[in-house]
Protein backbone atom coordinates (compact mmCIF):
# COMPACT_ATOMS: atom_id res chain seq x y z
CA UNK A 1 0.00 0.00 0.00
CA UNK A 2 1.41 3.47 -1.08
CA UNK A 3 1.11 5.98 1.24
CA UNK A 4 -0.37 9.54 0.83
CA UNK A 5 3.25 11.10 0.91
CA UNK A 6 4.67 8.98 -1.92
CA UNK A 7 1.45 9.51 -3.78
CA UNK A 8 1.96 13.70 -3.54
CA UNK A 9 5.34 13.11 -4.44
CA UNK A 10 4.59 10.96 -8.02
CA UNK A 11 1.85 13.85 -8.67
CA UNK A 12 4.68 16.82 -7.98
CA UNK A 13 7.18 15.02 -10.04
CA UNK A 14 5.06 14.31 -12.94
CA UNK A 15 3.62 17.93 -13.06
CA UNK A 16 6.84 19.26 -12.67
CA UNK A 17 5.82 20.99 -9.16
CA UNK A 18 8.15 19.35 -7.30
CA UNK A 19 12.19 20.24 -5.60
CA UNK A 20 14.88 18.41 -6.05
CA UNK A 21 14.53 16.90 -2.85
CA UNK A 22 11.22 15.57 -3.68
CA UNK A 23 12.62 13.68 -6.39
CA UNK A 24 15.72 12.52 -4.74
CA UNK A 25 12.91 11.26 -1.78
CA UNK A 26 11.02 9.91 -4.89
CA UNK A 27 13.62 8.03 -6.20
CA UNK A 28 14.76 6.52 -3.22
CA UNK A 29 11.37 5.10 -2.35
CA UNK A 30 10.91 3.99 -5.96
CA UNK A 31 14.33 2.17 -5.62
CA UNK A 32 13.16 0.44 -2.11
CA UNK A 33 9.88 -0.13 -3.47
CA UNK A 34 9.04 -2.39 -6.77
CA UNK A 35 5.02 -1.09 -5.54
CA UNK A 36 6.04 2.53 -6.20
CA UNK A 37 8.35 1.90 -9.20
CA UNK A 38 5.12 0.47 -10.65
CA UNK A 39 2.68 2.63 -9.64
CA UNK A 40 5.41 5.74 -10.92
CA UNK A 41 6.00 4.49 -14.27
CA UNK A 42 1.52 3.65 -14.39
CA UNK A 43 0.85 7.27 -13.48
CA UNK A 44 3.68 8.01 -16.31
CA UNK A 45 1.84 6.77 -19.22
CA UNK A 46 -1.46 8.44 -18.52
CA UNK A 47 0.64 12.01 -18.32
CA UNK A 48 1.94 11.07 -21.72
CA UNK A 49 -1.12 10.52 -22.86
CA UNK A 50 -3.18 13.05 -22.02
CA UNK A 51 0.03 14.94 -22.47
CA UNK A 52 -0.70 14.32 -26.23
CA UNK A 53 -4.23 15.60 -26.22
CA UNK A 54 -5.95 19.15 -26.62
CA UNK A 55 -8.65 20.88 -27.20
CA UNK A 56 -10.81 20.72 -30.29
CA UNK A 57 -11.17 23.83 -31.82
CA UNK A 58 -14.63 25.19 -32.93
CA UNK A 59 -15.68 27.34 -36.37
CA UNK A 60 -13.80 30.36 -36.56
CA UNK A 61 -17.81 31.64 -37.11
CA UNK A 62 -18.21 30.69 -33.41
CA UNK A 63 -15.86 32.98 -32.23
CA UNK A 64 -17.28 35.87 -34.36
CA UNK A 65 -20.75 35.26 -33.22
CA UNK A 66 -19.72 34.64 -29.36
CA UNK A 67 -20.24 38.31 -28.09
CA UNK A 68 -23.17 38.85 -30.02
CA UNK A 69 -25.03 36.18 -28.35
CA UNK A 70 -23.76 37.55 -24.99
CA UNK A 71 -25.25 41.27 -25.56
CA UNK A 72 -28.47 39.51 -26.57
CA UNK A 73 -28.64 37.38 -23.68
CA UNK A 74 -28.34 40.39 -21.68
CA UNK A 75 -30.56 42.54 -23.32
CA UNK A 76 -33.00 39.44 -23.33
CA UNK A 77 -32.39 38.80 -19.60
CA UNK A 78 -32.90 42.73 -18.99
CA UNK A 79 -36.50 42.46 -20.89
CA UNK A 80 -37.23 39.78 -19.03
CA UNK A 81 -36.55 41.18 -15.53
CA UNK A 82 -39.11 44.30 -16.90
CA UNK A 83 -42.20 41.92 -17.84
CA UNK A 84 -41.68 39.62 -14.92
CA UNK A 85 -41.21 42.56 -12.38
CA UNK A 86 -44.27 44.61 -14.15
CA UNK A 87 -46.59 41.48 -14.30
CA UNK A 88 -45.44 40.72 -10.62
CA UNK A 89 -46.25 44.13 -8.87
CA UNK A 90 -49.68 44.36 -11.33
CA UNK A 91 -50.37 40.84 -9.80
CA UNK A 92 -50.06 41.66 -6.62
CA UNK A 93 -52.13 44.72 -6.79
CA UNK A 94 -54.54 42.65 -8.38
CA UNK A 95 -54.21 40.00 -5.78
CA UNK A 96 -54.57 43.09 -3.01
CA UNK A 97 -57.50 44.35 -4.21
CA UNK A 98 -59.76 41.26 -5.08
CA UNK A 99 -58.87 38.81 -2.37
CA UNK A 100 -60.47 40.89 0.48
CA UNK A 101 -63.41 41.55 -1.56
CA UNK A 102 -64.03 37.93 -3.04
CA UNK A 103 -63.67 36.32 0.77
CA UNK A 104 -65.90 39.48 1.99
CA UNK A 105 -68.65 38.37 -0.61
CA UNK A 106 -68.05 34.52 -0.06
CA UNK A 107 -68.29 34.79 3.89
CA UNK A 108 -71.20 37.18 3.41
CA UNK A 109 -73.22 35.41 1.18
CA UNK A 110 -75.32 32.59 3.75
CA UNK A 111 -76.07 30.66 0.20
CA UNK A 112 -72.44 29.77 -0.15
CA UNK A 113 -71.93 26.27 1.16
CA UNK A 114 -69.23 25.65 4.30
CA UNK A 115 -67.14 22.70 2.45
CA UNK A 116 -66.41 26.00 -0.43
CA UNK A 117 -65.47 28.21 1.49
CA UNK A 118 -63.07 25.84 3.26
CA UNK A 119 -62.12 25.27 -0.15
CA UNK A 120 -61.05 29.26 -1.27
CA UNK A 121 -59.32 29.40 1.74
CA UNK A 122 -57.37 26.31 1.34
CA UNK A 123 -56.48 27.26 -2.16
CA UNK A 124 -55.29 30.66 -0.75
CA UNK A 125 -53.18 29.40 2.05
CA UNK A 126 -51.41 26.52 -0.81
CA UNK A 127 -50.91 29.27 -3.10
CA UNK A 128 -48.96 31.56 -0.45
CA UNK A 129 -47.39 28.46 1.08
CA UNK A 130 -45.79 27.68 -2.26
CA UNK A 131 -45.23 31.15 -3.26
CA UNK A 132 -42.92 31.51 -0.29
CA UNK A 133 -41.47 28.07 -0.79
CA UNK A 134 -39.95 28.57 -4.44
CA UNK A 135 -38.63 32.20 -3.52
CA UNK A 136 -37.04 30.51 -0.12
CA UNK A 137 -35.76 27.75 -2.70
CA UNK A 138 -34.33 30.61 -5.37
CA UNK A 139 -32.63 32.32 -2.35
CA UNK A 140 -30.87 29.28 -0.92
CA UNK A 141 -30.68 26.65 -3.63
CA UNK A 142 -28.42 28.51 -6.17
CA UNK A 143 -25.75 29.24 -3.34
CA UNK A 144 -25.43 25.47 -2.81
CA UNK A 145 -21.42 24.51 -4.13
CA UNK A 146 -21.36 20.64 -4.55
CA UNK A 147 -18.15 20.30 -3.94
CA UNK A 148 -18.92 22.01 -0.21
CA UNK A 149 -19.72 18.37 1.02
CA UNK A 150 -16.18 16.68 2.09
CA UNK A 151 -14.24 19.09 1.68
CA UNK A 152 -11.68 20.11 4.16
CA UNK A 153 -11.36 24.29 4.64
CA UNK B 1 -4.92 49.78 -28.30
CA UNK B 2 -3.69 47.41 -25.26
CA UNK B 3 -5.45 48.24 -22.42
CA UNK B 4 -5.41 45.36 -19.12
CA UNK B 5 -8.50 44.15 -18.09
CA UNK B 6 -8.40 46.18 -15.12
CA UNK B 7 -9.32 49.11 -16.92
CA UNK B 8 -11.87 47.72 -18.96
CA UNK B 9 -13.64 46.34 -15.78
CA UNK B 10 -14.07 49.97 -14.08
CA UNK B 11 -15.13 51.28 -17.84
CA UNK B 12 -17.87 48.51 -17.65
CA UNK B 13 -18.65 49.34 -14.53
CA UNK B 14 -19.69 52.96 -15.58
CA UNK B 15 -21.69 51.50 -18.11
CA UNK B 16 -19.70 51.06 -21.41
CA UNK B 17 -20.98 48.03 -22.89
CA UNK B 18 -18.19 48.01 -25.22
CA UNK B 19 -15.40 47.78 -22.81
CA UNK B 20 -17.13 44.63 -21.63
CA UNK B 21 -17.08 43.43 -25.00
CA UNK B 22 -13.55 43.76 -25.24
CA UNK B 23 -13.38 42.06 -21.81
CA UNK B 24 -15.66 38.63 -23.03
CA UNK B 25 -14.06 38.74 -26.63
CA UNK B 26 -10.24 38.45 -24.57
CA UNK B 27 -11.17 35.76 -22.19
CA UNK B 28 -14.51 33.81 -24.29
CA UNK B 29 -11.81 30.96 -25.58
CA UNK B 30 -10.62 30.15 -22.14
CA UNK B 31 -14.01 30.48 -20.62
CA UNK B 32 -15.83 28.12 -23.61
CA UNK B 33 -12.48 25.55 -23.09
CA UNK B 34 -13.37 25.62 -19.17
CA UNK B 35 -16.87 24.84 -19.78
CA UNK B 36 -16.60 22.44 -22.37
CA UNK B 37 -13.81 20.07 -20.11
CA UNK B 38 -16.93 20.36 -17.02
CA UNK B 39 -19.99 19.45 -19.37
CA UNK B 40 -18.71 17.76 -21.97
CA UNK B 41 -21.25 19.70 -24.83
CA UNK B 42 -19.98 22.08 -27.66
CA UNK B 43 -23.11 23.19 -27.78
CA UNK B 44 -24.05 23.51 -23.75
CA UNK B 45 -20.66 24.95 -23.40
CA UNK B 46 -20.90 27.79 -25.75
CA UNK B 47 -24.69 28.88 -23.98
CA UNK B 48 -23.11 28.62 -20.45
CA UNK B 49 -20.38 29.96 -21.47
CA UNK B 50 -22.36 33.08 -23.02
CA UNK B 51 -24.45 33.00 -20.01
CA UNK B 52 -22.14 33.35 -17.33
CA UNK B 53 -20.51 36.53 -19.24
CA UNK B 54 -24.15 37.69 -19.49
CA UNK B 55 -24.36 37.14 -15.65
CA UNK B 56 -20.60 38.62 -14.97
CA UNK B 57 -22.37 41.93 -16.67
CA UNK B 58 -25.41 42.14 -14.71
CA UNK B 59 -23.02 41.50 -11.78
CA UNK B 60 -20.46 43.75 -13.14
CA UNK B 61 -20.69 46.56 -10.22
CA UNK B 62 -19.52 43.67 -7.67
CA UNK B 63 -16.18 42.99 -9.63
CA UNK B 64 -12.79 43.95 -7.85
CA UNK B 65 -10.64 45.92 -10.64
CA UNK B 66 -7.35 45.11 -8.86
CA UNK B 67 -8.32 40.91 -8.91
CA UNK B 68 -8.15 38.69 -11.69
CA UNK B 69 -11.15 38.78 -14.03
CA UNK B 70 -11.47 35.48 -15.50
CA UNK B 71 -11.03 34.08 -11.52
CA UNK B 72 -13.87 35.71 -10.54
CA UNK B 73 -15.89 34.79 -14.36
CA UNK B 74 -14.70 31.17 -13.40
CA UNK B 75 -16.42 31.08 -10.18
CA UNK B 76 -19.79 32.15 -12.09
CA UNK B 77 -19.04 29.39 -14.72
CA UNK B 78 -18.61 26.76 -12.80
CA UNK B 79 -21.84 27.15 -11.03
CA UNK B 80 -23.67 27.25 -13.73
CA UNK B 81 -22.05 23.98 -15.04
CA UNK B 82 -22.44 22.07 -12.08
CA UNK B 83 -26.08 22.85 -11.87
CA UNK B 84 -26.66 22.13 -15.29
CA UNK B 85 -24.95 18.93 -14.52
CA UNK B 86 -26.77 17.92 -11.06
CA UNK B 87 -29.95 18.94 -13.76
CA UNK B 88 -29.49 16.61 -16.53
CA UNK B 89 -30.19 12.95 -15.54
CA UNK B 90 -28.87 12.24 -19.22
CA UNK B 91 -25.16 14.26 -18.36
CA UNK B 92 -23.06 10.83 -18.60
CA UNK B 93 -25.00 9.97 -21.95
CA UNK B 94 -23.72 13.30 -22.87
CA UNK B 95 -20.01 12.79 -21.59
CA UNK B 96 -19.75 9.52 -23.11
CA UNK B 97 -20.45 10.47 -26.65
CA UNK B 98 -17.01 10.03 -27.42
CA UNK B 99 -14.54 13.00 -25.67
CA UNK B 100 -15.19 14.44 -29.29
CA UNK B 101 -13.83 17.81 -27.80
CA UNK B 102 -10.59 16.36 -27.27
CA UNK B 103 -7.96 16.01 -30.32
CA UNK B 104 -4.57 14.58 -30.70
CA UNK B 105 -1.91 17.37 -30.86
CA UNK B 106 0.35 17.36 -34.47
CA UNK B 107 3.13 15.66 -33.40
CA UNK B 108 1.19 12.39 -32.93
CA UNK B 109 1.13 12.53 -37.32
CA UNK B 110 4.84 12.16 -37.21
CA UNK B 111 4.56 8.90 -35.41
CA UNK B 112 5.32 5.06 -37.30
CA UNK B 113 2.10 3.91 -37.83
CA UNK B 114 1.97 1.19 -35.53
CA UNK B 115 3.33 3.72 -32.44
CA UNK B 116 0.05 6.49 -34.26
CA UNK B 117 -2.50 3.06 -34.01
CA UNK B 118 -1.46 2.50 -30.04
CA UNK B 119 -1.83 6.26 -29.36
CA UNK B 120 -4.90 6.65 -30.93
CA UNK B 121 -6.50 3.75 -29.23
CA UNK B 122 -5.06 5.01 -25.89
CA UNK B 123 -6.35 8.70 -26.64
CA UNK B 124 -9.93 6.69 -27.10
CA UNK B 125 -9.86 4.97 -24.16
CA UNK B 126 -8.52 7.55 -22.48
CA UNK B 127 -10.99 10.38 -23.64
CA UNK B 128 -14.09 7.74 -22.86
CA UNK B 129 -12.57 7.01 -19.03
CA UNK B 130 -12.42 10.98 -19.14
CA UNK B 131 -16.11 11.29 -19.48
CA UNK B 132 -16.91 9.13 -16.89
CA UNK B 133 -14.61 10.72 -13.89
CA UNK B 134 -16.32 12.28 -10.45
CA UNK B 135 -16.92 15.53 -12.21
CA UNK B 136 -14.74 17.13 -9.03
CA UNK B 137 -11.79 14.99 -10.28
CA UNK B 138 -12.50 15.76 -14.23
CA UNK B 139 -12.67 19.50 -13.09
CA UNK B 140 -8.59 19.29 -11.62
CA UNK B 141 -7.20 17.05 -14.40
CA UNK B 142 -8.90 19.70 -17.14
CA UNK B 143 -7.26 23.01 -15.60
CA UNK B 144 -3.95 20.67 -15.08
CA UNK B 145 -3.91 18.95 -18.61
CA UNK B 146 -5.49 21.28 -20.62
CA UNK B 147 -5.24 24.94 -19.02
CA UNK B 148 -2.24 24.48 -17.88
CA UNK B 149 -2.73 25.77 -14.33
CA UNK B 150 -0.04 25.55 -11.45
CA UNK B 151 -1.54 23.25 -8.50
CA UNK B 152 -1.91 26.63 -6.67
CA UNK B 153 -4.13 28.42 -9.35
CA UNK B 154 -6.66 25.13 -9.26
CA UNK B 155 -6.95 25.38 -5.59
CA UNK B 156 -7.71 29.03 -6.04
CA UNK B 157 -10.10 28.40 -8.67
CA UNK B 158 -11.76 24.84 -7.22
CA UNK B 159 -11.70 26.36 -3.61
CA UNK B 160 -9.85 23.81 -2.04
CA UNK B 161 -6.42 23.21 -0.79
CA UNK B 162 -3.82 21.94 -2.93
CA UNK B 163 -3.52 18.92 -0.88
CA UNK B 164 -7.21 17.97 -1.90
CA UNK B 165 -6.52 19.18 -6.00
CA UNK B 166 -3.65 16.49 -5.95
CA UNK B 167 -5.51 13.88 -4.36
CA UNK B 168 -8.35 14.53 -6.96
CA UNK B 169 -5.48 14.84 -9.53
CA UNK B 170 -4.06 11.39 -8.50
CA UNK B 171 -7.29 9.40 -8.40
CA UNK B 172 -8.40 10.77 -11.73
CA UNK B 173 -5.22 9.63 -13.12
CA UNK B 174 -5.43 6.27 -11.40
CA UNK B 175 -9.18 5.93 -13.33
CA UNK B 176 -7.52 6.93 -16.52
CA UNK B 177 -4.36 4.57 -16.03
CA UNK B 178 -7.21 1.47 -15.39
CA UNK B 179 -8.44 2.48 -18.30
CA UNK B 180 -5.93 2.05 -20.08
CA UNK B 181 -4.98 -1.01 -18.61
CA UNK B 182 -8.29 -2.96 -20.21
CA UNK B 183 -8.18 -5.19 -22.53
Amino acid sequence: MIDDRTLALIMAVLDDEHSPEDLKELEDLAAASAEVRDEWRRQQRVKEATSTMAWREPTAETWDRYWMSVYNKTERKIAWLLVLGGSFVLAAVGLWEAVPHMLRSLFNDSSQPVSVRIAVVAILLGVLLLVVSVIREQLTANRKDPYDKGVSR
Amino acid sequence: MNVDDAELIVRAQAGDTEAFGMLVTRHMRQAYFSAVGLVGSREDALDLSQEAFARAFHARKTIDPARPFYAWYYTILRRLCFNWLRDRRSRRERLQQGGWWLEEVSLAAMDAPDRDLERREAHRRIAGALAKLPDAEREALVLKEFEGLKYREIAARMGTPIGTVMSRLYSARAHLAKALEEQ
